[in-house]
């Protein structure tokens, strides 16, 4: 039980409070109420730029046209933020086997994982559309 | 009546797909694909690496993927399988490891005292022999069977069920719509990856019941005496 001259002091102190001064206090506290990073986009991530360009490449090809290209790389983003939630869904699985009653946290990471795979989908088609133009106009110029 | 199609997409990954003679890219093998996706395995601690390599490449060279689209449709039909076994097998666990709450509550509301059931109820689930005919001949004479003490167990556990079950029905509809979206890209390659990731019906086998060991003749003896 701390004393009435203590619980004073501590609140005018608090009061006179403007947050963390430091770069080091205001980076931890800028993470306050961070908790998996899945609702920022996949570029917000910059280690992650490389993987969604090899990825993009891969799913284009040679010589795609503009049309293709943007289209494989938001089937690229929504497929790593697809394994970003998937990693998360299974660090929380694991603590569920280990006895973790976290089966609601992972119910509430089941909208993240549709709304990626509803992104991956619609870039899907759009690929299909770009690579069905990109294949009519090599036919016509041949 | 004229019955018009639209023309079929064209073959999309061809062009992406990694050569087919290249290393570890045959039929059977594991496919190439980009390093994080490739990375990314569903193994929780203690599972078998080595099972889900077998899964994944026997599904590879069953559906023989062309193209990266392919292979990232693939791996997600096998994580998807991988992920409902697992939660099948913790669910079939969780209820072997409250069936003596189950097995309790159930002998309680037989009129066995708290304690006294609590007691048979564990014991019952550790296999004892003296509890297991215990068990065997109040339920009998109430007209009830062990699966009464499962459903017990089920009932005292429902909401911790129930997360599971949707965990489950979740996994199964993204299962679902995958192979729906594949389908509309390549039927035949839907087709052959639902063949090759269909469930099993591992329940029944777990919760089926096992018969109690034979008495030994010490114990036969003990409690003939």
């Amino acid at each position: 039980m701390i004393s009435r001259a203590q619980r004073r002091a501590n609140r005018d102190n608090a009061a006179r409070s403007t947050g963390p001064r430091t770069r080091a206090g205001k980076t931890t506290a800028a993470r306050n109420a961070w908790r998996h990073g899945l609702s920022l986009p996949v570029l917000a991530d910059a280690a992650l730029a490389p993987e969604v360009a090899a990825l993009a490449r891969a799913i284009a090809g040679e010589g795609a046209s503009a049309a293709s290209r943007t289209a494989a790389t938001r089937i690229a983003e929504a497929q790593i933020d697809l394994v970003r939630v998937r990693s998360v869904r299974l660090a929380a699985t694991q603590r569920l086997l280990e006895g973790a009653d976290v089966a609601r946290e992972i119910l509430r990471l089941d909208r993240y994982e549709r709304r990626a795979l509803f992104r991956r989908s619609r870039a899907l088609e759009a690929f299909c559309g770009a690579a069905w133009d990109d294949l009519r106009s090599r036919k016509a110029q041949r | 009546m004229t019955i018009t199609t639209t023309p079929s997409l064209p073959r999309l990954p061809a062009r992406a797909s990694a050569p087919r003679n290249a290393p570890g890219n045959g039929p059977g093998n594991v496919p190439m694909i980009a390093p994080m996706i490739a990375l990314h395995t569903p193994l929780a601690g203690g599972e078998d690496a080595d099972a889900y390599a077998k899964l994944l490449a026997d599904t590879t060279a069953c559906v023989r993927p062309t193209g990266i689209l392919e292979e990232m449709w693939l791996r997600d039909a096998v994580n998807h399988y991988w992920e409902i076994e697992r939660l099948r097998r913790f669910r079939a666990g969780r209820l072997a490891a409250v069936r003596a709450e189950g097995m309790a509550a159930l002998l309680r509301s037989l009129g066995e005292t708290v304690s006294g059931a609590d007691e048979l109820g564990r014991r019952w689930s550790a296999r004892e022999i003296t509890a297991i005919g215990d068990v065997r001949d109040r339920l009998e004479r109430a007209g009830l069977d062990h699966a009464a003490a499962l459903g017990s167990a089920f009932a005292l556990h429902l909401d911790e069920f129930e997360r599971i079950e949707q965990m489950i029905a979740s996994l199964e509809a993204r299962r679902a719509a995958a192979l729906r979206e594949i389908g509309f890209h390549r039927a035949d390659f839907a087709d052959r990856l639902a063949a090759a990731t269909q469930m099993r019906p591992i329940e029944e086998a777990e919760l089926a019941e096992v018969p109690p060991p034979a008495p030994s003749p010490s114990e036969a003896a003990g409690e003939a005496g």
